[in-house]
């Protein structure tokens, strides 16, 4: 059996971090953490080293793309794919998502088999 | 009352006595000449009503006064008074205009009666004569009023001159301020074979110069009048009223010139003519100034009105603009803020119904309707945001170049996955045109991400930019390809591919709508875009764009697709 991958999820809606985590770990693959606070959460990425990170960009303390920019230059984070996970849905966002080397861009609501899938997807280009 | 002005020619000191003193006796008031010459002289510096003159005198003759008085202003009335009466010279004077024929010795009543009659008549005519030139001139203020252009204002000013000189044909001259000269000009006769006459509008244009704002009358044997007319048969008498905006600046207000001929009565032109026309010239003058004026504020006016219009166009358009684009951001912002806790809603029932994992049917159908439910409430939003994005073109100057780029580092994930290369090819970098930067970001982001799609299996996403000359119109267009090495379509596919929810791909995968929307926005930029395709060799997507868009085009607004 396969070690559990650690998820990390940035995303202030505690609610939403419940379920997402729920039901990840559910699938006896992943376990997750998440952080509802962005500093907290960038913590979490340097302490932790998980094998993805999940972030949303709309928080009251700092912007995702920010918190994506900040992961992607500091040495400890920076080979960790991202995967924006977000109810923002324009171009601008996307841009800068990838430009600063996102991995993939989701929009909420996502259902579990396709967030599953994206995750997959992105873990097996890198060949995990 | 004024008495009446009285000038007595005769050679016989004892009739002009006599005349003195009777008529002054009656209230009339008299001055005498000894001969024509004399007289000539006194009718020059001095208004009479009448003349009573012998007919033969040295020097000068009586009817050769009667015919000079004529021309100097024909309204003064004439007696003859004769010691050698004939018919012929009766009939002559009568002819020339002389009001009475009377032999010597005359009885004291009998001429006492004549010159009532005749200062009588005089004062008759001279009242409805200047009563028909008042009201010409009246006429033309009244007229000049309603003018509507400045060639009907020339029209009427001629008319007027005609009328009040007692001309037949006449024409008046424009002056042209860029060329300074004679532009345009206008003819007039009074009846078919009126007497007409080419003018050399240099002589003419150097006579005005000359800042003489009085009125030129020419007689037959005048140097000038042979200078002046170039050609045709010369007139008995020429009247030229210069038409001076401003007499102080004479050169800089030159507006034309008026100038009549050939007076119907077969007379010359009088000095009574003269002075109605200088009237009329001043005049006209006014009127032209005033109309030039009044040209000038009603391009004021009409500017004015324009740029009102255009303010309040901008304004509406400003405030449709305003209008979508909050729509639109409150959309915006909605669609976000919903989209959150529908996550949290699907991501629960999701949750719970693995929990549960029940075989009971009616809670798997209700786990199911909620789930649908949360799909039917993200799809509102979806179109939200559509509309909130489409809801209009923002044109702007863009580089195409970069905006192809950008697309190929959106989709560089997806090709890498799907072991596809990309290729770009461009003409020109930077290619800059007019466009919506966002709109045409979709456009191209759809289309490549459907060619990724179209090769499973690996292949080449080629990217081409190149730069045209529209074959009819000679614009400026470019020219964007994207091709792909997949599996191609039926010719048939091709025809349907930009039709509403038609799709290749399984179900679930694809709405069927973005090419829909990439032929609306191309649409929009009035761009045009085709399908080339061959089954398992590729396809390739054509867009053709005028690289700088009309200004209509600019302001075009976009439907509400939501």
């Amino acid at each position: 059996m396969m070690a559990k991958g650690t998820i990390l999820l940035i995303d202030d809606e505690e609610d939403f971090c419940f379920f997402v985590k729920r039901n990840l770990e559910r699938t006896g693959r992943f376990s997750v953490i998440y952080a509802t606070d962005p500093d907290q959460g960038i913590n979490l990425a340097k302490r932790n080293s998980p094998e993805i990170i999940l972030l949303d960009i709309t928080m009251p303390k700092k912007d995702g793309l920010q918190v994506l920019a900040q992961l992607k230059k500091d040495k400890k984070t920076m080979a960790i794919p991202i995967m924006m996970l977000t109810a923002v849905e324009d171009d601008q966002s996307k841009l800068t998502a990838a430009r600063c080397y996102c991995e993939d861009y989701i929009i909420k609501p996502v259902t579990f088999e396709a967030l599953q899938d994206k995750i997959h997807e992105v873990l097996s280009r890198q060949g995990k | 009352m004024e008495k009446a002005k009285i000038l007595v020619i005769d050679d016989e000191a004892v009739i002009r006595q006599l005349l003195l003193r009777t008529l002054s006796d009656k209230g009339y008031e008299v001055e005498v000449a000894e001969d024509g010459s004399r007289a000539l002289e006194k009718i020059k510096s001095n208004v009479f009503n009448m003349l009573i003159t012998d007919l033969k005198m040295p020097k000068v003759s009586g009817m050769e006064v009667l015919a000079e008085i004529k021309k100097i202003n024909p309204y003064v009335e004439v007696i003859i008074i004769t010691g050698y009466p004939t018919i012929d010279a009766a009939v002559e004077a009568i002819k020339i205009g002389a009001f009475d024929f009377i032999c010597k010795p005359f009885d004291l009543l009998e001429i006492q009666t004549k010159i009532q009659l005749c200062l009588e008549r005089q004062k008759r005519n001279l009242s409805h004569i200047q009563v028909t030139e008042l009201t010409a001139l009246f006429d033309l203020t009244k007229a000049s009023i309603l003018a509507h252009s400045v060639e009907s204002l020339w029209e009427l000013i001629l008319t007027t001159a005609l009328e009040v000189s007692g001309a037949q044909s006449g024409s008046v001259f424009l002056w042209d301020k860029q060329t300074n000269s004679f532009g345009k000009k206008f003819g007039k006769k009074l009846w078919e074979d009126a007497p007409t006459f080419t003018l050399n509008e240099e002589v003419l244009a150097k006579e005005i110069k000359k800042g003489e704002t009085q009125l030129i009358i020419k007689e037959k044997d005048d140097k000038l009048i042979k200078e002046l007319l170039s050609d045709g048969e010369e007139p008995n008498s020429l009247l030229i009223a210069p038409l001076v905006g401003n007499p102080l600046h004479c050169e800089e207000s030159i507006l034309g010139a008026v100038v009549v001929s050939a007076k119907a009565s077969g007379d010359s032109f009088s000095e009574r003519d003269k002075m109605l026309a200088s009237i009329l010239a001043g005049q006209a003058a006014t009127i032209l100034r005033n109309s030039e004026l009044y040209g000038e504020l009603e391009k004021k006016v009409e500017a004015l009105k324009e740029s009102i219009d255009k303010l309040h166009e901008t304004q509406n358009q400003l405030i449709q603009t305003e209008k979508l684009a909050s729509v639109g951001q409150l959309a915006f912002g909605i669609a976000h803020e919903i989209r959150n806790p529908l996550g949290i809603v699907l991501g629960g029932v999701e949750y719970l119904s693995t929990i549960i994992k029940t075989e009971d049917s009616d809670t798997n159908e209700a786990i199911a309707k909620i789930k649908k439910s949360i799909s039917r409430a993200n799809n509102i939003i979806v179109d939200l945001l559509k509309f909130s994005r489409a809801s209009r073109l923002n044109i702007q100057e863009m580089d195409v170049c970069e905006i192809i780029d950008e697309v190929a580092l959106l989709i560089t994930n997806k090709a890498y996955f799907n072991s596809v290369k990309i290729e770009k090819s461009y003409q020109e970098d930077p290619l800059l045109m007019q466009g919506d930067v966002s709109m045409l970001r979709q456009v191209f982001f759809n289309i490549c991400s459907n060619a990724v799609d179209a090769m499973p299996k690996g292949g080449v996403l080629s990217l081409n930019i190149l730069k045209k000359s529209d074959e009819s119109t000679g614009e400026d267009v470019v020219v964007v390809e994207i091709g792909d090495t997949g599996m191609g379509m039926s010719k048939e596919h091709c025809l349907r591919i930009f039709d509403p929810f038609f799709t290749t791909k399984d179900p679930g995968k694809g709405t069927g709508l973005g090419l829909s929307i990439v032929h609306m926005i191309l649409e929009r930029h009035d761009a045009k875009v085709w399908v080339e395709s061959e089954e398992h060799k590729g396809t390739k997507f054509v867009i053709e764009m005028l690289q700088n868009k009309s200004v209509e085009l600019k302001n075009k607004e976009g439907n509400n697709d939501g």
